[in-house]
């Protein structure tokens, strides 16, 4: 049956081998950071490739198995064959997923290196922790999955994809503002006068900053002292010249630049605010992968499991 | 279960269970009934054909004896064991859809190796002299395949698992006459050896006549008729009388009323007596297949429906009641 499920998948097998192939070199002809100026284009496609090609892969193969099988009516030579439904469904998709597992997780083990290398920022910020670590196996086998269950319901293949698609693309958009900040405790930081740009502290300068600077800003700014987060109804605020009333003190507006003003002692501390830092440290990154491949992976047993049960119901 | 046997059918307490026993089947689609109320028995053994007009519920009771399709109600069981459409599989079924669906991209020896990998029982060596028997280039893609062709992969796909029973659904629709002929010599040749029952349907009774040893005639969704062909043949009379004559003796299939004559399909065991040299003749003659089926299928009797006997004909609503009859085609001539 392993020799089926390849025999059947072949070609959406071989189009993600040679995108797997071709990320690869992108990869390694752009990770160096010394060579990768003027490769912006490659860079970009790189990104793309390695944020599509496990969910592509995962519904094309799996609304392949279920959709286009009823689609063409090759259900009624495959079902009536001396094997259940479901087991039929185990395996035409079983060796698939291993070998869409094994080349995603090349991919992203790659990934890992190149991020960093490439320096798209620390792996644990959102566009790098999508495509590195093992999340990229858990996209692809939610994939297979949502295509399988979706092409078990919906029979026309390409409505089934689409439908996939977006489905796992809305599920990795809430996950990823909603969930994946809260799979670890968030660490604060609270300095005490920190040197300001515009936009904020220059983190690597600040005392126990750097940790803020090679982890995952979640978000920052002057919440009154004693919380680590802006009060009910209010706003994260990254300056304190908005002239809000906090607590019954208005910061002075300053025009132009005003020696001798200082945003700590002339505004901020009367005003009893402190700028936080909420992030998740480097060190997290695995705790985060662990949390996010985990919900992934059960999306997948689930959505599996309907497309079986679906399959078995299924009685035209 | 209040339909019992058709008359005719074998199966006794004692004698081998049938190869498919259906009751009170029903299966209703949003776009109407495919079957309602279907009852019949096909003996172990034989090669049953299952005739009707489209959309009388042919294919939709073979995928449902096949474990595809799910009836509405009703039971259905299949070589002794109820069919549960997706649970199980019935392994010793072999099924044939009328789409005869196989993987376009696939060549035929992949299909080969594919149906050889989902089945316990798998005979290479058999698909592979019946598939160069009937002139199927193996390395070829089935797409590129002619319909027909792809008929002969499908059957002999069937015939290779070594079913007990298979269900064919239209094997011989749209193959030109040489290949017709040749994919049923085969497929009787490698049935006549195993003992293997075969239901196949079709609409063309011709093909069936010489092959075929029990009949099931399908109308509206119920099982009109089912009995051994030798039963069909020597039952049925066709009695020609005056117009305004009373029914002969028997069962009324259908009538046919000319300008002069009346030409009754009759079911009886005996034949009515024939009395054409007398003033007010009555002449019985043999029927062709199929004048009997186009009895059937004309005629106004359904005849699953009422027959709670012993399979003799008792109950056969409205049998030999003339207001019944619609078959007058001769009359508006």
């Amino acid at each position: 049956m392993t020799w089926v499920s390849w025999r059947l998948h072949r070609t959406q097998l071989l189009i993600a081998g040679l995108f797997t192939i071709a990320a690869v070199i992108a990869m390694a002809t752009t990770g160096d950071p010394a060579r990768s100026l003027g490769v912006h284009d490659v860079q970009a496609l790189t990104w793309g490739v390695l944020f599509a090609l496990p969910i592509v892969a995962g519904v094309s193969i799996g609304a392949s198995a279920t959709a286009r099988e009823r689609e063409r009516f090759t259900n009624r030579l495959a079902w009536t064959q001396g094997v259940s439904r479901t087991r039929w469904l185990r395996s035409t998709l079983a060796p698939a997923a291993v070998a869409g597992s094994v080349a995603v997780l090349l991919v992203s083990a790659i990934a890992t290196w190149w991020v960093t290398a490439a320096g798209n920022g620390p792996r644990i910020s959102p566009n790098p922790f999508d495509v590195s670590g093992i999340v990229p196996v858990a996209y692809f086998l939610v994939s297979l999955g949502v295509g399988a269950a979706a092409g078990a319901f919906i029979r026309n293949e390409g409505l089934a994809r689409a439908f996939a698609f977006v489905a796992i693309i809305a599920a990795r958009i809430v996950v990823r503002t909603s969930v994946r900040p809260h799979l670890a405790p968030i660490v604060h930081l609270a300095p005490a006068s920190p040197p300001l740009s515009d936009l904020g502290p220059i983190w690597p300068t600040v005392p126990g900053g750097s940790a803020v600077a090679h982890g995952w800003l979640l978000n920052q700014g002057w919440v009154p002292v004693g919380r680590t987060t802006p009060l009910p109804g209010h706003r994260w605020y990254s300056s304190p010249f908005l002239n809000i009333d906090f607590r019954g003190f208005r910061c002075p507006v300053v025009t132009g630049s005003e020696t001798g003003y200082s945003v700590h002692s002339d505004c901020a501390n009367p005003a009893h605010l402190h700028y936080v830092a909420n992030y998740q440290p480097l060190n997290h990154y695995w705790l985060l992968q662990l949390g996010e491949a985990g919900i992934f992976l059960a999306g997948a047993i689930v959505a599996i499991g309907l497309a079986a049960v679906l399959l078995r119901r299924s009685g035209e | 279960m209040t339909a019992g046997p058709l008359p005719g059918t074998r199966g006794a307490p004692g004698s081998d269970a049938p190869a498919v026993k259906c009751r009170a089947l029903a299966k209703h689609y949003l776009r109407g009934d495919a079957l309602v109320d279907c009852s019949f028995d096909v003996p172990a053994g034989c090669l049953a054909a299952l005739v009707g007009p489209n959309g009388a519920g042919k294919s939709t009771f073979l995928r449902i004896a096949a474990g595809l399709t799910r009836p509405t109600s009703g039971y259905i069981e299949a070589l002794g064991e109820p069919v549960l459409s997706g649970r199980t599989v019935p392994v010793r079924v072999g099924y044939v859809d009328q789409l005869r669906p196989l993987y376009r991209r696939l060549r035929v020896d992949e299909h080969l190796r594919m149906v050889a990998a989902m089945n316990q029982q798998w005979d290479q060596a058999m698909a592979v002299r019946l598939l160069r028997q009937l002139e199927v280039p193996l390395r070829a893609r089935v797409g590129r395949l002619s319909v027909g062709q792809q008929a002969k992969v499908a059957v002999t796909l069937c015939l290779a698992t070594r079913p007990e029973l298979m269900l064919l659904d239209e094997p011989l629709a749209s193959l030109d006459p040489v290949s017709r002929s040749m994919l049923m010599r085969a497929l009787l040749a490698e049935v006549a050896e195993t003992g293997t029952t075969v239901v196949l349907s079709s609409h063309i009774v011709s093909d069936l006549d010489p092959v075929c040893d029990h009949l099931v005639i399908l109308r509206d969704g119920r099982a009109a008729l089912s009995e051994p062909m030798d039963d069909v043949r020597s039952r049925h009379h066709l009695v020609v009388t005056d117009r305004g004559s009373e029914p002969p003796p028997g069962d009324v299939v259908a009538v046919e009323r000319g300008a002069r004559q009346a030409r009754w399909m009759v079911r009886s065991d005996e034949p009515p007596a024939d009395t054409s040299g007398g003033a007010a003749g009555v002449e019985v003659l043999r029927p062709s297949l199929e004048e009997i089926v186009v009895a059937y299928l004309t005629g106004r009797h359904t005849g699953s429906g009422g027959t709670d006997g012993d399979g003799e004909g008792a109950g056969r609503a409205g049998a030999g009641d003339p207001d019944l009859v619609i078959a007058d085609k001769g009359e508006r001539a």
